[in-house]
């Protein structure tokens, strides 16, 4: 073995709270393309794509493509993969590392919980919006359709409600995967229940993020678009602008909040370690 | 009088009705202490507890007069060392020690120099750059050492550190918590082998079923468990070759050839592991790893309880 580093000590400056979350981020955006999860990310945002190249290759007519892309956009995207790519990313973390045992790096670090537990969300909020974005241009894209049917102006509002509803399933999330051990399965229930209940009649789908995205949707719809198409995303009482950005940042900074708080709290062992 | 390092009172810790830790109480005042049990003694909940990942159900513990839990202040002040293998897979060694070390507030050039330094110090130049999943248990242990180590903190905490490790690595290990002891670091390491924490301290905590069996020199305890042969499991390339060899020792009284390497029974350990270390340093033994059952550990605590 060779001699002790002779050294001055390292600079022992103790991070504010930008910079321990930068640098949690920076890990955690660097680590983000491994293992399962991005790949299942990957896979549920790109399948709306290759369902649209089929389609399209099927030589089914304009109106069939039109009918396509609000379907997709309405009840998949909005529906399935935003929620998806949030809960595969927010149940990352804490519970699997405390079982996989990475988390004492984490928390035995000299910085605060919830600026590693920041540090994650971000990070999963710029790589999911990524993915989540290209996704959604990439759902028309192999398409036909109508030149009246004005695809790329429903497309810029999808993704722009994208950008809103991403942050809002992600924190809601990762509040859900702070808090349980099984954040995965509370949240594969959640979607399944939110999904369901916006199918219903009344005001019990204000209760839902989809009926807000899709309040956003209904009103960018052209008004040449072929009618059974454009019912996909029409909202019987469309909440207003104001009331969907509250509704999205309402939970944003409610989830979010409450998730910082709680990570300081909870004492997270793998199920795994035995008691010695 | 100078305060503690580590105070604490009346500690216990359950996992639901599984009783951890009972009614501890001890105080630790500096240099390198040993935290000695058999395995499932609550050693590692005591170390997750002193490093501020646990809570105590019952009782007071003070870190450096602090409160452990959650308090990044004294995570600023201590070095530690898990017990479990998991790091980040998916980084370099190098990555993993500079960006630990970044996260404790080394400026980016400390942390990538002192990361090959001490990579390179624990025999890891080579294998720096490279990811971690392709690393051996022993060259995962001493990643994690290195980090530990790497940032000079005022305390260590090194949960089992030299599972894993060959002889040879076994006695540089101790060597640096000895050294790092002498920089003014409390070092404090767990152990279920008395001759691993002999090597490097005298100042000895026993712990058995979550009770402090007994506090002081590792001389009088182990005068206790020479009574009992002592036995390690030596894995070998060549076991066959390696039982020859040691049965020709004179501090070793049975060699059996098992589970690919060699089982060893030895009435004299300290003997027993000075000439391993000292053979293994030339090189020529062939012995990839050392584990010691904590069957004679066992019975020595069941002896001091009765």
């Amino acid at each position: 073995m060779n001699e002790a580093p002779r050294h001055p000590g390292p600079a022992h400056r103790r991070h504010d709270a930008f910079e321990a979350v930068f640098q949690v981020a920076q890990l955690t955006v660097r680590r983000s393309f491994k293992g399962w999860r991005p790949f299942i990310a990957l896979a549920v945002v790109a399948l709306p794509a290759a369902l649209g190249a089929l389609v399209a290759a099927g030589r089914a007519d304009a109106q069939a493509h039109e009918q396509f892309f609000y379907g997709m956009l309405s009840r998949y995207h909005f529906g399935i993969a935003v929620p998806v790519v949030a809960l595969v990313f927010a149940t990352a973390f804490p519970w699997p590392e405390a079982e996989e045992g990475t988390l004492t790096y984490w928390f035995t670090s000299p910085i605060p919980r919830w600026t590693v537990s920041l540090g994650r969300y971000l990070a999963a909020l710029l790589v999911g919006t990524i993915i989540l974005t290209v996704g959604v241009f990439g759902i028309g894209l192999p398409l036909e359709t109508r030149p009246e049917a004005d695809l790329g102006q429903v497309t810029r509002v999808a993704a722009a409600a994208t950008l809103m509803a991403y942050p809002a399933y992600l924190a809601l999330f990762q509040l859900v995967s702070s808090v349980f051990r099984k954040g995965l399965a509370f949240g594969v229930m959640f979607i399944f229940v939110e999904n369901f209940v916006a199918l219903l009649a009344g005001p019990i789908v204000q209760l839902t993020l989809i009926h807000y995205v899709r309040s956003q949707l209904s009103r960018a719809v052209p008004p040449d678009s072929l009618r059974a198409a454009a019912r996909l995303v029409n909202v019987a009482e469309p909440a207003s602008n104001f009331a969907a950005i509250t509704a999205f940042a309402g939970v944003t900074i409610v989830a979010l909040g409450l998730s910082l708080i709680v990570v300081e709290w909870i004492e997270y062992r793998g199920r795994t370690s035995q008691p010695g | 009088m100078t305060a503690p390092v580590i105070e604490v009172r009346d500690l216990s810790r359950s996992y639901g009705e599984v009783v951890a830790l009972n009614e501890i109480t001890f105080e630790i005042s500096g240099g390198v202490v040993g935290l000695l049990g058999p395995n499932g003694a609550g050693k590692s909940t005591l170390l997750k507890i002193l490093t501020g990942e646990l809570r105590p159900s019952l009782g007071t513990v003070s870190v450096l007069g602090m409160t452990p839990f959650a308090n990044p202040d004294l995570f600023h002040r201590i070095g530690i060392c898990p017990e479990q293998d998991a790091i980040f897979e998916d980084l370099t060694g190098r990555e993993f020690v500079s960006f630990l070390l970044r996260l404790r507030g080394v400026d980016p050039e400390s942390s990538g120099r002192l990361a090959e330094e001490w990579l390179d110090r624990f025999g890891l130049a080579d294998a720096m750059n490279r990811r971690i999943r392709g690393y051996s248990k022993g060259m995962r242990q001493r990643a994690k050492l290195a980090f530990a180590l790497a940032h000079d903190p005022e305390l260590l905490f090194l949960d089992e550190p030299l599972t894993g490790l060959d002889p040879l690595w076994r006695h540089n290990v101790q060597k640096a918590l000895k050294e790092a002891a002498a920089r003014g670091a409390t070092v404090i390491f767990s152990s279920h082998v008395l001759y691993e924490i002999e090597a490097a301290t005298r100042q000895v905590l026993m712990i058995h079923r979550g009770r402090l069996a007994a506090q002081g020199d590792a001389r009088e305890i182990r005068a206790l468990i020479d009574k009992y042969p002592h036995r390690v499991h030596l894995t070998a390339e060549r076991p066959r070759e390696l039982g020859v060899r040691v049965l020709s020792w004179d501090c070793v009284e049975s060699a059996a050839v098992r589970e690919g390497g060699v089982d060893v029974t030895t009435p004299r350990p300290d003997v027993f592991y000075a000439r391993l270390t000292a053979e293994a340093s030339e090189g020529d033994l062939g012995v990839s790893g050392c584990v010691s059952p904590d069957d004679s550990i066992k019975a020595l605590f069941e002896t001091l309880v009765r």
